[in-house]
Formats: C-alpha cells, sequence, structure tokens
C-alpha cells in the first residue's frame, strides 16, 4: 500500500473518532446515518486494501470504536452487520493467540445474530431453537435478506471453525448449512459466488471413502470460479485444501495453488481476501510435501 | 588411490551405513490415517505428541496423519496397511476381530454400565488383548473409547418388537453389529456412514445406534427425535501400528513411541469420555425424548444380550477364559462399588 493510502485510512479512522465524540455529545440521530456511511465506506476501504499488515495494525482501534458505537446504539442494525465482519475477519485472519480468536469470533457471531433478530423477528435464537423452526424460518426468506444471511454465514462458519475443538459449536453446522442454501436458492452469485464456495466446503466434509459426494463437491467449487469470473481467488483455496486434499489429488491442489499465486488479487471487496488467499496458497504449496 | 584402496573405502562406507541404521538412526515416517477429522483436539493433540516423539528421538522417528478419513474407511486402511502403502490406523477395533477375536470382548451388548465399569475390567484385560494383538502383527498404541452407543431415531422405540419393525441402520461391513442385530431379531440396513443422514431424512432408514458425539459430528442429531436410555454397545477404536515397520526402531525409540503416544491417548480418551455424557444431554437439550424402558422390556433386552453373548462363545468368536476372566473383574467390581 502506498504511503498516501494509509495516511487517507489514519485520517478516515482519525474522522471516525470524531464521529464518535460527536456522537457521545448527544446528537445521535442526527449523525447516525452520516456515521453508517461513514463504517461502510471504511468497511469498504479494508476490504479493498492491499496491505494486510497495514490491516493488521489498524484494524484494533477501528474495533474499539465500533464497540463504543455499538455501547450507545446496541440496536444499529448496519453498525452490527459491520462489526461482525470486521470482527470476524479479524479473528480468522489476523488473530494467532486461540483464546483471543475465539472471543472474537464469538463477538462476531453475537452481532450477527443480533442483527438478523433486528431484521426479522422470526430470525431470533436461530442458534438456540428447535431445528425444523429454523430451516423453516430460514427457508421463507427472500432477497432482501440476503446481507444478513451473508453475513451470518459468515460470522457463524468462523465461529465454529474457531471451536472445532466443542461439539457444541459442531453441533451448529446444519445450521449454517440452511443459511448457505438458502443463499444458494435466492442468488448463487451473491458475493462472488460464496454461496458456492460454502456449499462446496459443507460437500467435502465427508471424504468420498466415507460416502462423501466429491462431484458435488467439485460443481460448487468451480461454479464458485466461474461465476466470480476467477475473480474470488478464496474458491480456488478452498478448492485445493478442502477438495484436492481430501481425495489426494496432487495434480489439481497445485494446479489451483499455482493459479491463485499468479493471479492478481485486486477486485472490489475482494483485494485483501485474495492476498490473504495468495499467503495461503502459499502455505498450502510449502506443506503439500508432507501431506501427500 | 588404488582400486582395491576404493574398494575397501566403499565397503567401509557401506558397512558404516548399515551400523547408523542397525542403530536408529534412519529417519522412519509412519503414515498413519484415522477419521478424527483435522483440527479437533484429538488431532491437535497427536500432532503435537508425533512432534514431541521426533524431538526426543532426534529427528529420526516421524509421524504423519491422514485425517478425516481420507484414506478410507477403517477395512480400507487395513488392507492398505498390508500393502505397506500405511503404517498403522486409528481403526474400530472390528477391524482386527478376525486376528484377535478377543477385541469384540468389550463390544459384547450391554456389558457396562458406566465408564467405571470399563475402566476396571480394561485395567485387567487391556494387557491380554495387547499381547494378542502384539502375537498377530500389530502393535497396540493403545485403545480409545469414544463411549456408549445408544439407539436413537425418528420413532419411539422402547421395547424389542418395536425395534424390529424400525428401519435399523448397521454400518457397512460391520459384521459384529451385524450379528448382534440378527440376535436380537433385528434385520438392519447396511449403509455407508456418509448416507447415513439423508438415509435418515428420506426415511430409508428410522433407527440408528451411535455414541452421542458421533451422532452430533455427522450431524444426525438434527434429524433424531427419540433416544433410547439404554447403553447398547461400548465403542472404542484401536491405534495399531504395523509391526514391520515398529520394528525397525531401535528398543529406545520403541519404547518412546509407546509411552508418549499411550499418554497421549489418555489424555484423548479422557476428553472424549466427558464429551460423551455432555453429549448425551446437550442432545436432550435439543427437544430429543428419551425413552427410559420399562423393568419388563429392560429385563427383555438384558435376555436377549445373554443370548447373544452365549451365540457367540459358541461360535467361539470370543474365548470363554478370557470372557470369564472379564466377568469376574466386571463382578468383583460391581459387588465392591454396589451401594
Amino acid at each position: 500500500m502506498t504511503q498516501m493510502k494509509r495516511l487517507l485510512l489514519r485520517q478516515a479512522i482519525g474522522i471516525a473518532m470524531v464521529a464518535l465524540i460527536t456522537l457521545q455529545s448527544g446528537c445521535q440521530i442526527v449523525v447516525s446515518s452520516a456515521t453508517d456511511q461513514l463504517f461502510k465506506d471504511l468497511e469498504a476501504s479494508i476490504l479493498n486494501s492491499d496491505d494486510p499488515e497495514l490491516i493488521a495494525a489498524g484494524i484494533p482501534s477501528f474495533l474499539i470504536l465500533i464497540d463504543g458505537l455499538l455501547e450507545q446504539n446496541p440496536s444499529d442494525f448496519s453498525m452490527l452487520l459491520v462489526a461482525a465482519h470486521l470482527k470476524s475477519s479479524y479473528a480468522t485472519a489476523f488473530v494467532i493467540d486461540l483464546e483471543r480468536q475465539r472471543r472474537y469470533a464469538t463477538k462476531a457471531r453475537d452481532h450477527a445474530l443480533q442483527a438478523a433478530c433486528l431484521d426479522n423477528a422470526n430470525m431470533c435464537d436461530l442458534d438456540t431453537k428447535p431445528f425444523d423452526e429454523v430451516k423453516l424460518v430460514i427457508h421463507s426468506l427472500d432477497q432482501k435478506a440476503l446481507p444478513v444471511i451473508y453475513m451470518l454465514t459468515y460470522a457463524w462458519s468462523s465461529w465454529i471453525l474457531a471451536h472445532s475443538h466443542d461439539f457444541r459449536a459442531i453441533a451448529q453446522l446444519s445450521r449454517v448449512q440452511q443459511l448457505v442454501e438458502r443463499m444458494l436458492e435466492l442468488d448463487e452469485t451473491y458475493e462472488y459466488g460464496a454461496p458456492h464456495m460454502y456449499m462446496g466446503v459443507f460437500t467435502s466434509l465427508v471424504p468420498p471413502t466415507l460416502g462423501g459426494d466429491s462431484e458435488k463437491a467439485r460443481h460448487h467449487f468451480e461454479q464458485a470460479i466461474a461465476v466470480s469470473d476467477g475473480k474470488n481467488l478464496y474458491a480456488k483455496v478452498l478448492f485445493a485444501e478442502r477438495y484436492a486434499r481430501s481425495l489426494l489429488d496432487r495434480k489439481l491442489h497445485d494446479q489451483l495453488l499455482d493459479e491463485v499465486l499468479a493471479a492478481d488479487p485486486t477486485a472490489e471487496r475482494l483485494t485483501l481476501q485474495n492476498i490473504l488467499a495468495q499467503q495461503r496458497a502459499q502455505q498450502l504449496k510449502d506443506s503439500a510435501d508432507d501431506f501427500f | 588411490m588404488t582400486s582395491f584402496k576404493l574398494t575397501r573405502f566403499a565397503a567401509m562406507l557401506s558397512l558404516l551405513s548399515v551400523i547408523v541404521a542397525s542403530h536408529g538412526y534412519a529417519t522412519t515416517t509412519f503414515k498413519i490415517a484415522t477419521t478424527y477429522p483435522d483440527g479437533t483436539e484429538a488431532m491437535v493433540e497427536l500432532k503435537e505428541t508425533a512432534s514431541a516423539i521426533e524431538e526426543l528421538t532426534d529427528g529420526t522417528v516421524k509421524f504423519k496423519f491422514y485425517a478425516g478419513g481420507i484414506m478410507g474407511d477403517d477395512f480400507t486402511v487395513k488392507r492398505k496397511i498390508r500393502a505397506r502403502q500405511l503404517h498403522g490406523g486409528i481403526v474400530q477395533t472390528s477391524v482386527y476381530s478376525n486376528e484377535v477375536p478377543n477385541l469384540s470382548l468389550y463390544s459384547l451388548p450391554m456389558l457396562f454400565r458406566n465408564h467405571e465399569e470399563a475402566k476396571a475390567v480394561r485395567e485387567e484385560l487391556d494387557p491380554l488383548l495387547t499381547r494378542e494383538l502384539e502375537a498377530a502383527g500389530v502393535v497396540p498404541l493403545g485403545l480409545i473409547t469414544v463411549g456408549f452407543a445408544y439407539a436413537m431415531g425418528t420413532k419411539p422405540v422402547g421395547t424389542v418388537s418395536e425395534v424390529r419393525r424400525s428401519k435399523v441402520w448397521v454400518p457397512k461391513d460391520n459384521d459384529g453389529a451385524k450379528h448382534n442385530l440378527k440376535v436380537f431379531g433385528i434385520n438392519p440396513i447396511p449403509l455407508p456412514v456418509g448416507d447415513v443422514l439423508t438415509g435418515i431424512q428420506t426415511g430409508l432408514i428410522d433407527t440408528i445406534a451411535s455414541p452421542p458425539v458421533v451422532a452430533i459430528a455427522l450431524q444426525w442429531h438434527t434429524q433424531i427425535e427419540y433416544m433410547l436410555d439404554i447403553r447398547l454397545q461400548y465403542v472404542y477404536t484401536i491405534f495399531a501400528i504395523d509391526e514391520r515397520m515398529f520394528k525397525r526402531l531401535s528398543t529406545e525409540h520403541q519404547n518412546i513411541v509407546r509411552n508418549e503416544m499411550k499418554s497421549a491417548l489418555l489424555r484423548i480418551e479422557n476428553q472424549l469420555i466427558e464429551d460423551h455424557d455432555e453429549a448425551f444431554d446437550f442432545i436432550l437439550e435439543q427437544g430429543v425424548e428419551l425413552i427410559t424402558p420399562d423393568s419388563d422390556s429392560l429385563k427383555e433386552w438384558q435376555k436377549l444380550s445373554e443370548s447373544a453373548v452365549s451365540q457367540w462363545l459358541e461360535n467361539e468368536m470370543i474365548e470363554l477364559e478370557s470372557y470369564e476372566l472379564l466377568k469376574e473383574t466386571l463382578e468383583r467390581f460391581r459387588s465392591e462399588h454396589s451401594p
């Protein structure tokens, strides 16, 4: 990232600080929509960043800010979605300490669940209500709910990943899968083919040797790549990690990772994720001899 | 240097390499398959232990794990071990019950009432099973329980006759489970593990038997409405290493592997036992109804279980002497711990 970009991001955070102070001065309603936009812009600038190190260093102060704002207005739907997105990304991409990772992933999931509940009363308690009810609620959701469904999927699956040692977390996988299936029905192209990418992961959970459907998994990963025009590099990384490795297909594994490493990571709202995908691709390549 | 000297030098070099190898300095990598998913605590524990072993053996003994069942089901893993494509696996004990029939002892229906009974019996009999496995060319690094299998499903089954009317799943290739079900007059439907969830959803099967933790890991709990409060079977796995590979290690390194892995497996098992009881409660918290059999039904289950044991003995699927030792240990434990 250029010096100018760093400066702009720091200035943006500075502006957000001012916004927080303004809010605390009492002009909450007037400022709310302006801060919403500001935070959405900041979220976008983070997602479009090509400098993970800067984001890793800058995100904590941004998160403190968001927490402050949410304390003032815990029912701010947009802010909850931004908080869920950034805390989830921060936990999975930048936090190494496992306990901290779990704490942030939990906060992110809670924000997403709260946003869902605010958006639609039927979506309250999605993590605890009986599974059959959850299925009915999720399958009644329409296009308007896509941002919430996506964020719930993102934050909830990251939370499960961070808690994969705990069967209570694993037990919730089916609930997230319902969200993914609905997202796929509503718009398979959403967020660069995210519904197919998640379905690919879900379908790969049981390897073909134990009865898993590898053809279906392959189809979903290929669709995620196709509908994103190859821009979603993370779909290729997961294709290699979850599918090619489970089939011990070294050729496909290496081919996908080489494509990721050779690709231009720049894409609207995907740049940071793509750069992180390239880092992961390199790790997978480095460990391939050990694995296969 | 003359050609004579060169030949002598080459001979000395090869002799040196033989000496080095025979002292265990050559690197040995054990390729191990397991159905434990990557990232779980069990896998983390195993990998950490493997690193410790590597360090203690100066980098000469390594482990490479194939997690999540990617090497195939347990019987495929056994075939691959024979073909030397793998050197070990964490597999269900029924895989080795042909070579060591006594491995089926702990799997007899309704044998243990709780983990404490199982622990007391295993302290007495595990050494016997270990000896028999070693004699069959299998090095057991440890036995690990995943808890008790309970009948669960979409129908409220409490009596044996109700189960007989149900569509009961049995894991494909698990002859021991098929045999037990046959004694109970149940004609099961064999399916691979990966087809069970769809099987319940489509009504192909309506009753399964599984330890609670496994039912949760495979998401079967989302389809379950009833669970029968009978500990049908003690389910356990074995971490088995191919003796041909293990013998390549020096005695010192063999002991390091045995001791380190034994401690790791004990830690894993303790966690699994803790998880088992919590997972049982968790399934009930999800709204699953617990069916408690009345005394007549329970007597019928017990009577049929005893018939199953008699048949196992008659068919020499387990040894009478070992079974008697087991019963004696169990009865002694029960008398010492009766309220």
